[in-house]
């Protein structure tokens, strides 16, 4: 029976309950560093750079009180996809990465280069895995869902004035993460049906991909038939109820940003700033 | 559909945007969202279906939203390397629902006559291809693939070099002229829905292919030979099983929508 288990198996949100600075921010501030740290290590191709910023996003880590193993709960399936990667990408170089002009070569063997832009191309895309692994499980370790979502929303409002829907689009990711575990009880319930039924959910080889997509479809036309229908009744009691957008609602929860918010948030700023303007040497 | 024009979404928007985001997501949790195939990946995704489903329906800002729920959700959950790089994961995905959305009307709203034209253009691309290719039979023909130009994985000269040129040629050929006898087809029989439905499927899924490779590329994580090479092989078993997915769902839904006389859409 385990493979009809669905609901059990799925967990949105992984929020640890620490007191910690980094539990305590305001959420509005906190999405804000992280998205200026993301795009520190996104454009950051350098040796030294990639060092500091592992030292860094560990260091948060540290600050958070998160169990370092926590951190790292999804490197451990992707050690070999890594190590592939690195492999190609020592192999086959890539003209016109890191500079691209100073390369040593180390070896050529046909169409098999590798010199030292392709060493580190390799070093730089496992270090910014791994920086991004850790700086994303922290960020759900240590913000609850609603709160993103809600500081999500906050932190788009002021573009509300050119006509972006940031109410809206937040409340369409709170319906998604909402919907999740109740459309995978539906999926259960049909996958249970279906096999009661007599139908062969089994996996039937790759050889024969048509047939196993033409036999998931007892499975995806339902699901996706009653999310549609979910969907219209949904609207149906939202319109009946007047929901008119994001306009002069007010919130249960208001964020209060302190100080300490604030100080984060420009060390954030410089720290981006000095990342992407210091010509670091490697 | 008012969706676009207005200063904030219609609550249709919101809700069948959120409905779809957690299919998509949904997919992505469990087993069902990847299919086993016989590519170096292994899997062929339909998690970017969703994107495409809600783009047909309810216009391409739907289609959008979902792909960036899809790409943002594909990012935080990710255990590959390149998808943990915002510029591969969320960009490209934007697109996925918004080019299907365009084929979709651009095709249902198309007569037999212009239907049959369509068809008979296609027809004509691929005998001139055809022709050109039986007549031109080049003299010096060198086949170089992979690698760089001066020392190719794949190098072919003479005899071997015009085998693979014709055998590409042909499947081509081939290729062609079964889209466009599948073109005719459907517009002989009036389905202008379905074909319509089906072929905003393979853009939709070429658009996801094609962006998340070439941002790949640009990024600097694979060169651009193994790329399309990853492209073509992972390429043809997802546009297959997208379109098998997308015209049941979409034919299930529209059908249920005039079978049981609840909208004024018809099929």
């Amino acid at each position: 029976m385990e493979e009809f288990e669905i609901a059990r198996n799925i967990t949105i949100g992984q929020y640890l309950a620490l007191d910690s600075f980094v539990h305590k921010m305001d959420p509005r501030y906190k999405l804000f560093c992280f998205a200026l740290i993301v795009a520190a290590v996104t454009f950051s191709a350098s040796y030294a750079a990639n060092a500091i910023l592992i030292v860094v996003v560990f260091a948060f880590v540290a600050l958070s009180k998160i169990p370092i193993r926590y951190a790292l709960n999804g490197l451990k399936p992707a050690i070999p996809v890594v190590l592939f990667l690195a492999l190609l990408q020592i192999l086959f170089y890539t003209p016109g990465f890191a500079g691209g002009q100073n390369c040593t070569v180390f070896f050529r063997w046909g169409p098999i280069e590798s010199n030292t832009c392709s060493v580190q191309l390799a070093v730089v895309s496992a270090a910014r895995f791994v920086e991004l692994l850790v700086l994303t499980s922290l960020l759900t370790f240590s913000t609850t869902v609603t709160e993103l979502t809600l500081g999500t929303e906050q932190l788009l409002s002021p573009l509300s004035r050119f006509n972006f829907p940031a109410h809206e689009l937040a409340l369409t990711m709170t319906i998604a993460l909402r919907f999740v575990p109740t459309f995978a009880e539906e999926l259960e319930r049909i996958m249970k049906s279906q096999a009661s039924r007599g139908a062969d959910l089994g996996q039937q080889g790759r050889l024969r991909f048509i047939r196993q997509t033409r036999a998931l479809l007892p499975l995806v036309v339902p699901l996706f038939l009653s999310a549609l229908r979910r969907a219209e009744e949904l609207i149906l009691a939202m319109e009946a109820r007047c929901y008119v957008g994001g306009k002069g609602r007010t919130h249960y929860i208001e964020f209060q940003a302190k100080p300490s918010d604030w100080i984060a948030l420009a060390i954030a700023i410089v720290f981006l700033a000095g990342i992407l303007f210091i010509p670091f040497p490697l | 559909m008012k969706t676009t024009t207005q200063p904030t979404l219609s609550v249709r928007t919101i809700v069948i945007t959120g409905v779809l985001g957690a299919i998509a997501i949904l997919l992505g949790y469990t087993r069902l969202g990847f299919i086993p195939v016989p590519t170096p990946a292994g899997n062929a995704t339909i998690m970017h279906i969703p994107a495409i489903i809600g783009g047909i329906l309810e216009g391409w800002p739907v289609g959008a939203a979902i792909g960036a729920i899809f790409g943002i959700f594909s990012f935080v959950q990710s255990t590959t390397p390149i998808f943990k790089d915002p510029l591969v994961a969320i960009l490209p995905r934007l697109f996925i629902g918004i080019t299907p959305y365009f084929v979709y009307q651009g095709l249902r709203r198309v007569n037999r006559t212009a239907g049959f034209s369509i068809a008979a253009a296609i027809l004509i691309l691929v005998g001139i291809f055809t022709y050109n290719m039986l007549t031109f039979v080049p003299k010096d023909l060198v086949f170089d693939f992979g690698g760089d130009p001066a020392s190719p994985w794949i190098h072919l000269t003479g005899q071997t070099a015009l085998l693979v040129y014709q055998i590409l040629g042909a499947s081509l050929a081939l290729f062609g002229f079964g889209v466009a006898i599948a073109f005719a087809y459907f517009v002989q029989r009036n389905q202008m829905e379905l074909l319509a439905v089906g072929t905003a499927a393979i853009v939709g899924t070429l658009t996801n292919t094609v962006l998340v490779l070439s941002m790949i590329v640009i990024r600097g994580y694979l060169t651009a030979d193994v790329a399309l090479g990853i492209g073509i092989t992972q390429g043809i078993p997802e546009i297959i099983v997208a379109v098998i997915v997308t015209v049941a769902v979409v034919a299930a839904w529209k059908g249920i929508e005039s079978g049981a006389g609840r909208g004024a859409k018809k099929v």
